[in-house]
């Protein structure tokens, strides 16, 4: 009852006229960057993390909650009508999508995802909202080094979980947590690891640090899938025409459409509250246990319950990461960590206290996504005949116009050209490390995540005297140090395991 | 087996630069900020993640130089080029100001590197100038810098 009334109570905040200008913004620019292929929600969110800065706190976030959650959506348009998924969450929807459009009902195919998302985003923001505020009083009971071990238990979790290599991950994650300890110390305030250089004093900046990384890094890329890009579009019918009278789904349709999605929205919540899962992640489980369940069509054949399942999955799971990262100030993934850099460049501090604190904003925040999830809705409904021609910009065109926000988003963050070589190195570095293998989202969340670690960590061995037992002192502090152990140790066993047995194989 | 290597493996130049990168970290470490003082210091925390990347760089590092099946990492023209077009528009950013030198390089891009046609060049550079304008210029009211040309004409 008590989250009920705060909720209405959010919906007050979330229902300003300004607000719901933002959240409406948010949705129309998300989707639309979310369409575009090769973008990705994270580059997205990162690209358009600039444009929020001229609304308070509340309404930024907002916007960019809208942005993050339209994203979502926008990223299965290009899966389903150029097999080309907008994003990696959408990659599953391709497998289904696509074909479903080649058999003639591309526009039944975008309804069925948009209506997925529509009813599992909305099963996700039902969950966090009864969760949310549960999750921060248990938060509440954590002392420093139980968070010690949750935020280890997080960076640990997403550098398995990302890329096949957990050294890479490791490697990568510890290189975040190192740039940004670059500036001033997080208790004392003493310059550190300034190397004499006066812009270094205040750190690496946040914006302009992602929007290189992601952003620049991304560009980079396409330029190698530019020849790709036109071959694909080259076999593509560019005279396909879409009405929203003639996407309509059947009762049949939605009849196939419900069981998946309902089932998917509540497995890819929990999925998404998990550290280091995210949407991804989501619509993988999603589409793997769809697959254990009867369809009418094989999956991979343009099945809706392929898609019903993918979709739902993903944007359920978009909406279960607010949870950790309201209550525990825990991202569960990439774009969650630019959420959260963006919270905490407006000064709130997500974490248990945030919902005492400040909790017209957390319920603001919740709210607007019941109203983000509805204007999404509506806005990729009514895009449906456009889509072909938002679709219908080349790669090949893309590239100087992302270099060009990049540098502008860069400058326009920092007020200062520091922010756009900033930019710029970290796309360099981005870019090599992606070729390489190295996975970028780790170092994201390791980056905003290192001050929190640092803080608890050292807070921790202050009051211990320097004595490690304060880690174990305690039935939770042994669980969260078991399961830290069993991420750090799962991979090594499984390589010694491997190993052994093409030594097998061999002999 | 023809993807076998012969020489030295560009995938190593990563960890080895994490590596040098987590070296530093440690020396300036232990030399400017300490590690433990009664309790921990500035230096503590770096430290350690500085020294976990460091046998973590190592470790990748061998494990790059005993894989001889995986093929070295390609650079091409292409990518330079975007990476030369942004230094570009930074350097020339000091001569004729950001907004300028944007759209000129969106120009100079289009017409030069992707053959675009005049109209899809003229629709996206007035795209851009109304995004950069409008969006950051008016809206926003960044401040965006004039350049040493810009300086002299106003």
């Amino acid at each position: 009852m008590g989250n009920f009334l705060s909720l209405l109570a959010g919906f007050q905040v979330a229902l300003a006229p300004e607000n719901i200008g933002a959240c409406l913004l948010g949705a129309v620019l998300g989707l639309i960057v979310g369409a575009m292929p090769g973008i990705g929600s994270l580059a997205g969110c990162a690209l358009l993390l600039p444009l929020t800065y001229k609304f308070n706190p509340t309404t930024a976030i907002i916007m960019l909650g809208a942005l993050y959650y339209s994203n979502m959506y926008g990223g299965s348009f290009s899966a389903i009508l150029l097999n080309i998924p907008g994003d990696s969450p959408a990659i599953t929807t391709a497998l289904d999508g696509y074909p479903m459009a080649r058999k003639g009902r591309p526009g039944q195919a975008l309804m069925t995802a948009n209506l997925a998302s529509f009813i599992g985003g909305t099963i996700g923001i039902l969950i966090l909202t009864l969760t949310a505020s549960g999750l921060a009083t248990l938060g509440l009971k954590f002392g420093y080094a139980e968070m010690t071990l949750i935020l280890l238990i997080a960076m640990t979790s997403i550098s398995w979980l990302i890329g096949e290599n957990p050294i890479k991950g490791i490697v990568i994650t510890m290189l975040g947590i190192l740039v940004a300890s670059i500036g001033m110390d997080t208790l004392s305030g003493a310059p550190r690891y300034e190397f004499g250089n006066m812009y270094l004093l205040g750190g690496v900046p946040f914006t302009p640090f992602i929007i290189g990384c992601v952003g620049f890094a991304q560009v980079i890329k396409l330029i190698n899938e530019r020849e790709a890009d036109e071959k694909k579009r080259a076999g593509e019918d560019s005279k396909t025409k879409l009405s929203i009278r003639d996407s309509m789904l059947t009762k049949h349709d939605l009849k196939r459409m419900l069981p998946p999605t309902i089932r998917s929205g509540v497995m890819g919540t929990f999925v998404g509250v998990l550290p280091g899962s995210g949407a991804t992640t989501g619509s993988m489980v999603g589409y793997a246990v769809q697959k254990k369940f009867k369809s009418e069509e094989p999956l991979g054949t343009g099945a809706i319950e392929g898609i019903a399942a993918s979709e739902a999955a993903n944007n359920a799971a978009a909406a279960g990461a607010f949870a950790p990262l309201l209550a525990l100030g825990i991202p569960g993934s990439g774009t969650g960590a630019v959420l959260l850099g963006g919270l905490m460049m407006w000064g709130l501090n997500p974490g248990p206290l945030l919902f005492d604190s400040n909790p017209e904003f957390c319920w603001g925040l919740i709210s607007s996504m019941y109203m983000a999830n509805v204007f999404t809705l509506l806005v990729a409904v009514l895009v449906i005949p456009f889509l072909i021609k938002i679709l219908s910009v080349p790669v090949k065109y893309m590239i100087p116009i992302i270099t060009c926000v990049c540098i502008v988003g860069a400058y326009s963050t920092s007020n200062s050209m520091y922010g756009v070589v900033i930019m710029f190195v970290s796309g360099i570095v981005g870019y090599l490390l992606d070729k390489n293998g190295f996975p970028t989202a780790p170092m994201l969340l390791a980056f905003v995540l290192a001050p929190m670690l640092e803080k608890n960590m050292r807070k921790a061995f202050i009051a211990s005297q320097g004595s490690l037992r304060i880690f174990v002192d305690s039935p939770l502090k042994l669980v969260l140090l078991a399961v830290f152990l069993v991420l750090v140790l799962t991979p090594v066993v499984k390589s010694i395991r491997r190993k052994m047995k093409a030594r097998k194989a061999q002999a | 087996m023809e993807n076998k290597k012969k020489g030295f493996n560009l995938r190593a130049v990563i960890p080895l630069a994490t590596a040098i990168v987590a070296l530093v970290f440690i020396v300036v470490g232990l030399k400017d900020y300490g590690f433990w003082n009664a309790q921990p210091t500035p230096g503590f925390f770096p430290i350690i993640i500085a020294v976990v990347l460091l046998a973590s760089s190592i470790a990748c590092f061998i494990q790059i130089a005993r894989d001889k099946e995986s093929e070295d990492v390609k650079y091409n023209r292409n990518e330079l080029m975007v990476i030369l077009g942004a230094a570009g528009i930074i350097l020339c950013t000091f001569l004729i100001g950001l907004v300028p030198s944007c759209l000129i390089y969106i120009f100079l891009w289009l017409k030069f590197v992707e053959h675009a046609p005049w109209k899809v060049i003229i629709i996206i550079e007035i795209i851009m100038a109304a995004i950069i304008l409008g969006v950051f210029t008016a809206w926003l009211q960044i401040r965006f810098p004039m350049g040493l040309l810009g300086s002299l004409i106003l």
